[in-house]
């Protein structure tokens, strides 16, 4: 009985915790991409003039997020009936977007980032073997700082 | 490279179903196939699989759990196999081999193991004071014999959690959650079973002794002694003594079978 | 398809055509499962050994999935290719496995 409920309060806690980090993230992240629109990131080479090219750096970022009880369980679940993990998509969104806006960050003042690459892991727990415990997501490209225009 | 800035109006990497619902569509639809497994394999056990076991599995079975306890021969061994064989000889059905055991631990208890071992443990023993009360209890422990509940009991749950720890490995939750509450549901179904039996021992006092005196007592002085309350026997293995009294009672009422002299129980030291 | 398809690489360009403007990047992901049935399936075939059918369904699910979200995505924008895609998978957790695509949103003419 006591296993139960403390199953169900870690189950509420995770939910409602969750739904508010998952909401203020969300937030935080269109508001900085709207900031940064001006720079764009491509996968491909579309390098400029070589003279107008002023400095060319790596850029990159990263970011670890971890997922709370409630998606957990519901992941579990899910891993049982088969389908759409629905639980985790949101999980791996706000990571890759995040990690984006961090190399982006890095790149201030660029015109433009090219040949952008994202790898992800998945940091497996410990203790619990079965599911996951964190995605990380890490970003690199180069960006290219154009000449000033006289 | 022309380069034209927009904003995407919806998010299209993440669903729209709000995870409550599908927590609950999942949780629903997982405990419903679980229940139906149960269910069905209760069934297959009870009809299929149990009554096909043979009586040399059962004592083999029964030889793997006696390790536990004591195998001593004593003059009070000696007496109580004899009330045994008295009670078994009115009950032909029986094939198993059926032998006493005493413990000495000050636990109110009987136990009923594979392949026709009987403990009886030595606190039971100093609170029972006439013949036809130990061959009440006697009697019930043959009824679980004959209706082999012990097999059952050990099938089903024990099919369940193999099939849980292969499919889902045995750290999962699933699987922990299965193996404590396995232990606690069964033991809501052995109630209604320990009844059956109650049923079972009263008959058989009545064939052995032609009367039914004394059948009650044990539980009676048990029930004085017990302080809890009712609910505490949710969860717990046996029926609570005030319930098995007033069943008795009106078994014996209803079948209408007299009640005579009592045996004075006459333990050797 | 209602509109023309979307125009799909991964070189530089699309060949024959000349890109006008780009809009960033677009990416498509997708985690899935399968149900327990076919885990137990592959359970037995790791002692076979052998081609997991159940599984290269799934990641050709995902994969697709992946895809149409990302040409979604370009839609959005106003694209009608998308350049340089590259494919990225990972495994999330036992019996999920996730799918990224991404690449550049173009217009070409």
């Amino acid at each position: 009985m006591l296993d139960l409920a403390l199953f169900l309060i870690l189950l509420t806690v995770g939910y409602f915790a969750g739904r508010v980090t998952e909401h203020r993230h969300y937030k935080s992240i269109l508001l900085r991409e709207k900031a940064s629109l001006r720079l764009p990131t491509v996968t491909s080479n579309m390098l400029p003039e070589v003279d107008q090219i002023a400095k060319s750096f790596l850029v990159s970022g990263s970011c670890v997020i971890s997922i709370d009880y409630f998606k957990r369980i519901l992941a579990g679940l899910r891993n049982i009936m088969g389908g759409r993990m629905t639980a985790y998509e949101t999980l791996i969104d706000r990571a890759r977007r995040e990690a984006i806006l961090r190399m982006k960050y890095e790149a201030l003042g660029s015109s433009i980032i090219v040949n952008m690459r994202v790898e992800t892991a998945s940091i497996f727990s410990s203790t619990n073997q079965n599911g996951i415990g964190s995605v990380e997501v890490f970003a690199y490209g180069t960006a290219i700082k154009l000449k000033k225009t006289l | 490279m022309k380069y034209t800035p927009k904003l995407l109006t919806k998010n299209v990497n993440i669903s729209i179903t709000h995870p409550l619902r599908e927590f609950a569509i999942l949780t629903a639809g997982i405990l419903g196939a679980l229940i139906l497994v149960y269910v069905l394999l209760g069934f297959a056990l009870e009809w299929v699989v149990v009554p096909r076991i043979p009586q040399s599995v059962e004592r083999s079975l029964g030889e793997l759990f006696l390790g536990n306890y004591a195998v001593e021969d004593s003059p009070e061994r000696q007496y109580l196999q004899g009330i045994l064989d008295r009670l078994v000889e009115h009950e032909p059905s029986q094939t198993l081999d059926y032998q006493i055991h005493v413990e000495e631990n000050p636990v109110v208890n009987a136990m009923a193991l594979p392949g026709g071992h009987i403990v009886l443990y030595q606190g039971l023993l100093d609170r029972v004071e006439s013949e036809n009360e130990l061959a009440m209890i006697l009697g019930h422990e043959l009824g679980h014999f004959a209706e082999r509940h012990h097999l059952k009991g050990l099938g089903r749950g024990l099919v369940l959690l193999v099939l849980s720890a292969t499919l889902l490995g045995d750290q999962s939750g699933i699987t922990q959650f299965l193996q404590d509450s396995l232990a606690r549901v069964e033991s809501r179904f052995s109630q209604r079973q320990e009844q059956q039996v109650d049923e079972f021992g009263l008959h058989l006092l009545q064939k052995t002794y032609h009367h039914v005196a004394g059948a009650t007592d044990f539980f009676e002085r048990i029930q004085k002694e017990e302080p809890e309350g009712p609910l505490s026997y949710f969860f717990a293995s046996h029926p609570s003594s005030a319930n098995r009294v007033d069943f008795l009672n009106e078994l014996i009422a209803s079948a209408q079978y007299p009640i005579g002299e009592k045996t004075p129980l006459d333990l050797p030291e | 398809m209602n509109e023309s398809a979307i125009l799909l690489t991964n070189i530089d360009s699309v060949p024959g055509k000349t890109i006008v403007e780009h809009f960033g990047l677009v990416q498509g992901t997708t985690i899935r499962a399968k149900h327990i049935g076919t885990d137990a399936l592959a359970s037995l075939k790791n002692i076979v050994g052998g081609e997991l059918k159940g599984y290269t369904k799934l990641l050709q699910e995902s994969r697709q999935e992946a895809t149409s979200r990302m040409i979604e995505q370009a839609r959005q924008l106003g694209a009608n290719a998308i350049i340089n895609i590259r494919f990225a998978t990972s495994s999330v957790a036992k019996g999920a496995a996730e799918l990224f695509a991404y690449g550049t949103a173009v217009r070409v003419e």
